[in-house]
C-alpha cells in the first residue's frame, strides 16, 4: 500500500509529498545555477549551519568571554580584561589545598571531579570487564542478560538520580533492610563521604552496560581456538586470561577507559539531581561550577566561567588526542592482522 | 526439560557445569537485582498513597486500608481488626476517633459500639493501586503541559534531526565537490568538543535569536548531530551509484533522487538514528535548564527537578511523574534491545 | 611415545549421537590417518583424544592409562589445528615459547629447545616477526613447531593443511612425513583428502556417520576395502560400480577401479563389454575416458599414456575378474568373498 493510502500516516504522507513538490521546482532552479557536483553543498548546507551558529561561533565567542569581565551577556558591553579571569581562577597559595584560593570552589571542584573521574572509571571498567567475561561464557539468557545491565544506559540522568534518591532516602527500602538486619539506618545523601559514594555508584549504574558491550565484542573477537591452543599449551584458567584475553583485549580496554574517562569528568546531569552539589561542596563537580558560575548565581560571571570551561576542554583535548593515536595504532594493527 | 538440563550441562562441551558456572549465574543474577529492582521498586512506590509513603519501614506492595458500608452512615467506614478487652479479635469499622480514644461498630450489628484505645487497633489492609497519584498530577500540576513539551522538543528535534543529517550524509557519501573531505571532517571533529565550552556563548546566540524560553532554543542546537551524519553516510555509501545514476538518466532532480529514492533505502539507518535521537531529546537536561526559565516551557526532566526541591513531601506525585518519564525508553528497550545492543556492539566504539 | 586405545568410545550432544561406538587402537610411533566426508566425526574423534571434548561413553587410554577425565593440559598431548590458531600478539619466539613456559622450564631450557625446534623446521631466521607478518606455510610450520617443542607424546593434527594452495600442500606433505621418520612419535592425522591419507599413513582407518568403516594400510584399504563406501572413497577418479549377478546371487553391486580396466581384448579372464564414449580427458601421462554402458550406467577408464580416440565411438573395455570387487546391494554394501 502506498504510504498516501495507508490510514494511519494517509495525511502526513500526503503533507510530505505537497512539500516535496513545493520544494522541487526552486531546488530544480538551483541545481541548474549550480550544477551537480556542486549542489552536494546546498545538501550539506542546513546540517552546516547549524553546527556553525551552535558549534563553530561560540567556540570563538566563548574566547572571547573568556578574557572579558563584567556581568553584561553581550560581548560588546564587556570590557577588555585579558588573562584576568584566569588568573582569578589560579590565584593561589597553594595549589594542593582548595581553601587557600580564591575561587575556593573552582579548586574544589577540580579535585572532587578528579577523585571522582579516576574512582568511577576505575570501577566501571572492572566491573564492565567481569561482567564481558562472565556474559562471553556458554550461559542460558544470554541476549536477556546483556539486555538486563544495558537498560539502566537508556534512562535518563534525571530518572536515575531520583530511581536512587528514593531508594538511599531515610525512610527508603536501603535503610528499611539495614533496619530490618540490625543495624541503624543512614543519612546517606547527608554524610560528605556517603554522598560522594553514592554519586560514583549511581553514575556506574546507569553507564557500565554500554562499556560491558564494546567489551563483550572485544572479547567475541578473539577466536575460540586459541583459547584451546593453549589449553593444549598446558596453561591454566589464569595464565589463559593473563597472557591471552587480557592482551588481546588491551586496544577496547584502553578505547572503554579513555572514553569513560572523557565522560566521567563532565558529570553534571545525575550529580546535579541526586545531591545537587551537596553536602556543602563535597559533590560539587567541574561543570556544575561552570553552570552555577554562569547561570545560577546572583552574579553571572560570564567570563569566569567560560574561562574555566576553557581549562576543562584543554584536559579533554589532551584525553581525545590520546584517545585518536591509540585508535589509529590500534586500527593499524588490526588491519595487519586482517591482512594475514 | 531434559533437554534443558543437557544444555545447562553442555558447558564448553566438557561435562557437568563445575564452579566457574554457578559463580557465572550467581554473579548475573546479582547484576538482574541490582539493575531491575530499584526501577521496580520506584514503580511500586508509585501506586502507593501518601500515607503507605510515609510508613517506616515500607511495604513491599501497594495497600491501602479496607473500608466497608455500615447501614446508616453515608461514607464507607475504614476496617480494623481490634483487640477487645476480654482478649477477643474482632474486624471492626471506626466510627470516630477522639483523642486516643476510638468508637467502633460491628457493620453486621451496627446498633453496638466499642470504645477502644487507638493502641489497641490495627489497619486491615487489602492491595490497593493509588491511581490518584497519577491522575491527579495532570490537574494539580499542569502535567499535561511538561509531556507535551518533552513530546514537542523530541519528535520535532528527530524529525529535523533526521532529515538535516540525511541530507548531508548525502551530500558527503555522493558527491565530489571541493571541499567534501574538509567539510566531512569538520562535522566530525565537533564530537570531540566538550559541551560545556559552549554554554554561555550558546545563551548568547540563543537570547540573540529571541529563542530563549522558547522550545525552538532547545530544538535547533540540538538537531545537526555529528554521529548521525556519521551514521547515515556509512549506510548511504553503501547504496549502488547506479541507482543515482539511472535516475538522473531518467531527468530526476537531485532533490527528487534524494527524497525517493537515497531516503526510503536508508529506512534501516534512519530508524537507528531516530531511535537514538528520540532517546537523546527526551533525556536532554542541561541545556533545556539552561534555556528555560519559564515553569510553562519545562520538559519533563525539568519539571522532575524542580519539583524535587520543593516538592520534598510529595513524594507520590513525584514517583508517578518519573515513571511516566521512563516509560516511552522503556518501552523502545523493550522492543528493540536486541537491535541496539548488537548495533552499539558491532560498531565497536562511537 | 605412547600407545593409544579407543574402546566402545561414544559422544552424544544432547539427544544426538555423533560417535557411535568406535573401537580403535594406535601402535607406539604409528602415523595413524582418520579419514573420510565432511561430518563423519574425524575432528570430533580427535578433539575427544586431545581433551577438548569430553567421552561420553567408553574409555580412553594412553599408554594404558584411562585418561577420560584427565584435562587437555595435563595429558602431554600437542595439536596442530586447522586454522594453526597462532598467538597474533606475539613473536614467533614467544609462540614457541609459550607451552615451556607454563610448565615453568628455565630461561635456558626453553630458549634451547626453542632454537632446535625453529632449526628443524627453517624458522630461524623468523623468530622475532608476528604471524601476521609471516606466509601461509610458515606459519603452518610454527604451528607444527609449537607443538614439537613440548615434546609430546602423541601429535594431533586437524586438517592442517586445508587452508594450503595445491603445490605448497604436497610440500608440506612430505615434510610431515619426514618429520616423523625423524621424530618417531605417534601421530593422528585428520583429512578429508584421501590422497593425503594414502600418501602419508602407516595405517588409515575410514570413518563415516561417526562409525568406523574400516581399518588397514593404505593399500590393505586399497586392495581389499571392506564395503561399498570405503571402495567408493579410497582411490582417485572413484571406483566404478556396475550391477550385475554372479553366480549364486541375482543381485549385485560389481567393483572394478578405471585404472584396473584395459582398452581391447586381454588375456586374463575378464569380462567384455562395449562402451559408447562420452568425453575424453587427455593429460599425457595418462587418460580418462568417460564412456556409458549399453543400459546406461556409467563407466570411466583410466588408461597410461595417450589414445587416438573421440567422444562419440565405441570401444570394447576388459574388466578383469581378478581386479574385480563384489558388493551386496545393502545399505552396507559389504564386499562378498570372490569366487
Amino acid at each position: 500500500m502506498s504510504p498516501a493510502r495507508h490510514p494511519l500516516l494517509g495525511l502526513p504522507a500526503t503533507a510530505a509529498a505537497a512539500a516535496l513538490n513545493a520544494i522541487d521546482p526552486p531546488m530544480r532552479a538551483l541545481q541548474r545555477l549550480l550544477g551537480v557536483p556542486r549542489i552536494g553543498w546546498m545538501f550539506v548546507a542546513p546540517n552546516l549551519a547549524i553546527l556553525g551558529l551552535f558549534t563553530f561561533l561560540p567556540i570563538v565567542v566563548n574566547f572571547f568571554f573568556a578574557v572579558s569581565g563584567g556581568v553584561q551577556l553581550y560581548p560588546w558591553e564587556r570590557p577588555f580584561t585579558g588573562a584576568e579571569n584566569l588568573q582569578t581562577l589560579f590565584d593561589c597559595e597553594n595549589y594542593l589545598d582548595p581553601m587557600s584560593c580564591r575561587k575556593d570552589l573552582f579548586w574544589r571542584s577540580i579535585y572532587n571531579t578528579a577523585e571522582f573521574a579516576l574512582l568511577q572509571v576505575g570501577l566501571m571498567v572492572a566491573f564492565a570487564l567481569v561482567t564481558a567475561l562472565v556474559l562471553n561464557r556458554k550461559i542460558l539468557g544470554r541476549g536477556f542478560f546483556r539486555g538486563v545491565f544495558f537498560y539502566p544506559v537508556l534512562l535518563s540522568p534525571v530518572v536515575v538520580a531520583l530511581i536512587w534518591k528514593w531508594v538511599l532516602q531515610r525512610e527508603g527500602v536501603l535503610n528499611a533492610v539495614l533496619a530490618a538486619a540490625g543495624t541503624s539506618p543512614v543519612g546517606w545523601l547527608s554524610d560528605a563521604s556517603w554522598a560522594f559514594f553514592w554519586c560514583v555508584f549511581v553514575s556506574i549504574w546507569a553507564h557500565m552496560g554500554f562499556y560491558t558491550l564494546i567489551l563483550l565484542a572485544g572479547l567475541q573477537a578473539i577466536p575460540a581456538d586459541l583459547y584451546e591452543a593453549a589449553e593444549m599449551d598446558g596453561a591454566s584458567p589464569w595464565r589463559r586470561f593473563s597472557r591471552l584475553t587480557l592482551p588481546l583485549l588491551m586496544p577496547n580496554l584502553i578505547v572503554v577507559l579513555v572514553l569513560g574517562l572523557i565522560r566521567a569528568v563532565q558529570v553534571f546531569d545525575e550529580v546535579f539531581v541526586l545531591t545537587g552539589g551537596g553536602p556543602g561542596s563535597a559533590t560539587t563537580f567541574i561543570v556544575q561550577f561552570i553552570y552555577q558560575t554562569a547561570f545560577a548565581e546572583a552574579i553571572h560571571q560570564y567570563g569566569l566561567a567560560a574561562a574555566a570551561s576553557l581549562v576543562l576542554a584543554v584536559s579533554l583535548l589532551a584525553l581525545t588526542l590520546v584517545q585518536l593515536r591509540i585508535t589509529r595504532r590500534n586500527l593499524a594493527g588490526r588491519a595487519g592482522r586482517d591482512n594475514a | 526439560m531434559r533437554n534443558l538440563a543437557a544444555m545447562l550441562s553442555a558447558r564448553r562441551g566438557r561435562g557437568k557445569p563445575d564452579w566457574t558456572d554457578w559463580l557465572s549465574y550467581a554473579y548475573l543474577l546479582l547484576g538482574l537485582v541490582l539493575m531491575f529492582f530499584p526501577v521496580l521498586w520506584l514503580v511500586l512506590s508509585s501506586f502507593k498513597s501518601a500515607a503507605a509513603l510515609n510508613e517506616f519501614p515500607p511495604q513491599l506492595l501497594p495497600y491501602g486500608q479496607k473500608t466497608v458500608e455500615v447501614a446508616g452512615h453515608e461514607a464507607p467506614l475504614p476496617l480494623y481488626r481490634v483487640t477487645l478487652p476480654d482478649g477477643a479479635v474482632r474486624e471492626l469499622a471506626e466510627v470516630r476517633r477522639i483523642g486516643i480514644q476510638a468508637t467502633l461498630i460491628d457493620p453486621a450489628a451496627p446498633e453496638q459500639e466499642y470504645k477502644v484505645n487507638i493502641r489497641d487497633r490495627k489497619p486491615v489492609r487489602e492491595f490497593r493501586l493509588a491511581l490518584g497519584n497519577y491522575t491527579e498530577i495532570f490537574n494539580k500540576f499542569s502535567f499535561g503541559t511538561f509531556l507535551w513539551n518533552s513530546v514537542f522538543i523530541t519528535v520535532v528535534a528527530t524529525l529535523i534531526t533526521l532529515l538535516f543529517n540525511a541530507m548531508a550524509a548525502f551530500a558527503l557519501s555522493k558527491y565530489r565537490f571541493a571541499g567534501r573531505d574538509t567539510v566531512f571532517l569538520l562535522i566530525i571533529s565537533t564530537l570531540m568538543i566538550p559541551p560545556t565550552i559552549i554554554l554561555v556563548p550558546n545563551f548568547l546566540v540563543v537570547s540573540q535569536l529571541g529563542l530563549l524560553n522558547s522550545l525552538w532554543g532547545v530544538i535547533w542546537p540540538a538537531v545537526a548531530t555529528p554521529t548521525g551524519v556519521f551514521l547515515l553516510r556509512q549506510y548511504m555509501l553503501t547504496i549502488p551509484d547506479e541507482l543515482i545514476e539511472a535516475a538522473r538518466m531518467d531527468h530526476a532532480s537531485e532533490w527528487r533522487i534524494f527524497w525517493r529514492i537515497v531516503m526510503p533505502l536508508s529506512a534501516p539507518a534512519l530508524a537507528v538514528l531516530a531511535i537514538f535521537s528520540v532517546m537523546w531529546r527526551w533525556n536532554d537536561f542541561l541545556w533545556p535548564l539552561i534555556v528555560l526559565s519559564r515553569t510553562e516551557k519545562f520538559t519533563l526532566q525539568l519539571a522532575l527537578n524542580a519539583f524535587q526541591g520543593e516538592l520534598t513531601t510529595e513524594w507520590h506525585y513525584l514517583l508517578a511523574m518519573t515513571v511516566i518519564t521512563l516509560v516511552p525508553v522503556t518501552l523502545v528497550f523493550a522492543f528493540l534491545q536486541k537491535h541496539i545492543t548488537t548495533g552499539i556492539a558491532a560498531s565497536g566504539v562511537k | 611415545m605412547a600407545a593409544l586405545q579407543l574402546k566402545r568410545v561414544v559422544k552424544r550432544y544432547g539427544e544426538t549421537t555423533v560417535i557411535h561406538g568406535v573401537d580403535l587402537e594406535v601402535r607406539d610411533g604409528e602415523f595413524v590417518v582418520f579419514v573420510g566426508p565432511s561430518g563423519c566425526g574425524k575432528s570430533t574423534l580427535l578433539r575427544m583424544i586431545a581433551g577438548l571434548e569430553s567421552v561420553t561413553e567408553g574409555d580412553l587410554l594412553i599408554d594404558g592409562k584411562r585418561v577420560n577425565d584427565v584435562s587437555a593440559a595435563q595429558r602431554g598431548l600437542a595439536m596442530v589445528f586447522q586454522s594453526y590458531a597462532l598467538y597474533p600478539h606475539m613473536t614467533v619466539y614467544q609462540n614457541l615459547a609459550f607451552a615451556l613456559e607454563n610448565l615453568g622450564t628455565p630461561r635456558a631450557e626453553i630458549d634451547a629447545k626453542v632454537q632446535a625446534a625453529a632449526k628443524m623446521l627453517r624458522l630461524d631466521a623468523l623468530l622475532e616477526r608476528r604471524p601476521t607478518q609471516l606466509s601461509g606455510g610458515q606459519r603452518q610450520r610454527v604451528a607444527i613447531g609449537r607443538a614439537i617443542v613440548r615434546n609430546p607424546t602423541i601429535f594431533l593434527f586437524d586438517e592442517p593443511l586445508s587452508n594450503l594452495d595445491a603445490e605448497l600442500r604436497v610440500q608440506m606433505r612430505s615434510e610431515i612425513t619426514a618429520l616423523h621418520d625423524r621424530l618417531g612419535t605417534t601421530m593422528i592425522y585428520v583429512t578429508h583428502d584421501q590422497v593425503e591419507a594414502m600418501t602419508m599413513a602407516d595405517r588409515i582407518v575410514v570413518l563415516r556417520g561417526g562409525r568406523v568403516e574400516q581399518i588397514g594400510t593404505p593399500l590393505e584399504l586399497y586392495n581389499r576395502p571392506a564395503n561399498r563406501f570405503v571402495a567408493g572413497f579410497i582411490g582417485s577418479p572413484q571406483m566404478n560400480f556396475l550391477s550385475g549377478a554372479v553366480a549364486g546371487r541375482e543381485d549385485v553391486l560389481l567393483g572394478i577401479r578405471p585404472e584396473h580396466i584395459a582398452l581391447g581384448a586381454t588375456s586374463a579372464p575378464s569380462l567384455t563389454l562395449t562402451a559408447t564414449i562420452d568425453r575424453i580427458e587427455q593429460l599425457g601421462a595418462a587418460s580418462f575416458l568417460y564412456c556409458a554402458l549399453a543400459g546406461g550406467e556409467k563407466l570411466t577408464v583410466h588408461t597410461a599414456g595417450q589414445v587416438d580416440l573421440a567422444s562419440g565411438e565405441q570401444v570394447e573395455v576388459s574388466l578383469p575378474v581378478g581386479a574385480t570387487h563384489v558388493f551386496d546391494t545393502s545399505e552396507a554394501g559389504s564386499a562378498l568373498p570372490r569366487g
